[in-house]
């Protein structure tokens, strides 16, 4: 790597790929499917900051809620509008699944903020699962709910005849990109984001006093951060959504 | 906050400590946490933390007014019903008491006109009896007048016949004679 280099010359030690490595919690053995990982710890928290924010703050289940119920509410009630508005109503029935995405989604997102923490969603090994199973999951329920129905979204009806085989086998490249822009939409937003904020706080290693100037940039991105984890964690789940109408609903673009 | 200050309190191990001290300016985990503090301490100070709170808070004052609301609507949709019920209750009495007292009334009517029905009965009786007691009074009268007129006729036959025309002045004699005797 050319940042090896310059750490030789300046003791300057940039090394903003070093916090997503997957290391095992106990030891120092190779990783196997089954090694508990930081990433495993991780996600672990993700799920039970889930069960807190939904399950635990409506246990008492008040009509006047409290503030956290009212949390639990209004993320209940956005993505619930969501999906209605975007997947139609049919896609109602993948609401559960559409809310536990999100949910892991933002959490994972937000608890990657967190300093020596470890942001799962920047991986792609996990957007690219998540992703392939909303791919899998449209592919399926259309194919199931339409038949071969379902490949008549590739053929645009609405385009003149001589330009449609052209269209379909642009759809269909589209189609089978999906998932991997889905993931690295996400994946990526999230790995750009921590790179950075370790680049700059390897420059504060160096500057002396002058190292305030690239923590406050770290506090910026920091605010930027909050932002995108919000955003990223949306845009993944109205994806969904919108490549769930395909499967569920008559209307296709 | 609770929640959040026990997620905060999980990266106080670090996971993923670069060699060296973690309290070094070299150690870029560090620097990051410095960072992330500076960062909650700038959203404390802009009092983000104070205004989500009280949006919840609005949001559920908003719906217990809500509440309130529809229950005070309900209260007096139930006095409302109750009023109702009420003036139901007293038309109901009313109307029967209005018909207990035409019953009365119609009874009264009944036996004031049997009353009146016997009153005329005993005075039509006592006016037939009247009437038959003058008609047998007027027929005994009659029945008597018709007796002196026959015992009178037959009186002047009798007496037409024992008079003959001597007779006639006899008798004004002796009715003289005996006026005379008698006067004197």
């Amino acid at each position: 790597m050319a940042i090896d280099g310059e750490k030789a010359a300046g003791g300057l030690k940039i090394e903003p790929m070093e916090q997503f490595t997957i290391k095992p919690l106990f030891g120092d053995g190779p990783i196997e499917w089954y090694t508990p990982t930081n990433a495993t710890l991780w996600m672990g928290v993700a799920v039970l900051a889930v069960t807190a924010i939904l399950v635990l703050s409506t246990r008492r289940r008040a009509i006047v809620p409290s503030r956290g119920q009212s949390v639990a509410e209004m993320l209940y009630g956005f993505i619930h509008k969501m999906v209605e508005e975007v997947a139609g109503h049919e896609g109602l029935r993948f609401f559960p699944y559409i809310m536990t995405l999100f949910m892991f989604v933002l959490l994972s997102n937000l608890l990657g903020m967190i300093p020596t923490s470890f942001s799962t969603t920047s991986q792609i090994a996990v957007t690219g699962t998540l992703a392939l199973m909303v791919f899998l999951t449209v592919t399926l329920v259309g194919f199931w709910r339409k038949g071969i129905g379902f490949l008549s979204m590739f053929w645009v009806a609405s385009a003149p005849l001589a330009l449609r085989p052209i269209l379909a086998v642009i759809e269909l490249i589209s189609y089978f990109v999906r998932p991997l822009s889905h993931s690295i939409r996400l994946g990526g937003n999230l790995m750009a984001g921590h790179a950075v904020i370790k680049v700059f706080a390897g420059f504060a290693g160096v500057m002396g006093v002058a190292s305030v100037v690239p923590i406050a940039s770290i506090t910026a991105i920091f605010g930027l951060e909050l932002l995108v984890s919000a955003v990223q964690a949306y845009v993944f789940t109205i994806l969904t959504c919108v490549y769930l109408r395909d499967a569920v609903g008559d209307a296709h673009h | 906050m609770k929640k959040l200050s026990i997620l905060l309190a999980l990266p106080a191990t670090p996971v993923l400590a670069a060699e060296g001290p973690f309290v070094s300016m070299q150690n870029s985990e560090f620097v990051v946490t410095i960072a992330f503090v500076a960062f909650v301490a700038l959203l404390v100070y802009l009092k983000v933390p104070g205004r989500l709170t009280s949006m919840l808070d609005a949001r559920a004052a908003a719906i217990k007014a809500e509440l309130d609301e529809a229950r005070s609507l309900r209260e007096e949709a139930k006095s409302i019903l109750a009023t109702y019920e009420r003036r139901q209750k007293e038309v109901q009495e009313q109307a029967d008491r209005i018909v207990a007292q035409a019953k009365d009334e119609a009874l009264a009517a009944a036996s004031q006109a049997k009353a009146d029905l016997k009153a005329s009965i005993a005075r039509r009786l006592a006016s037939a009896t009247e009437q038959i007691a003058s008609a047998e009074a007027a027929a005994i009268r009659q029945v008597r007048e018709q007796a002196v007129t026959v015992a009178v006729s037959a009186a002047g036959d009798v007496l037409a016949r024992q008079m003959t025309a001597e007779g006639v002045s006899s008798s004004i004699d002796d009715a003289i004679a005996q006026v005379e005797a008698r006067l004197h």
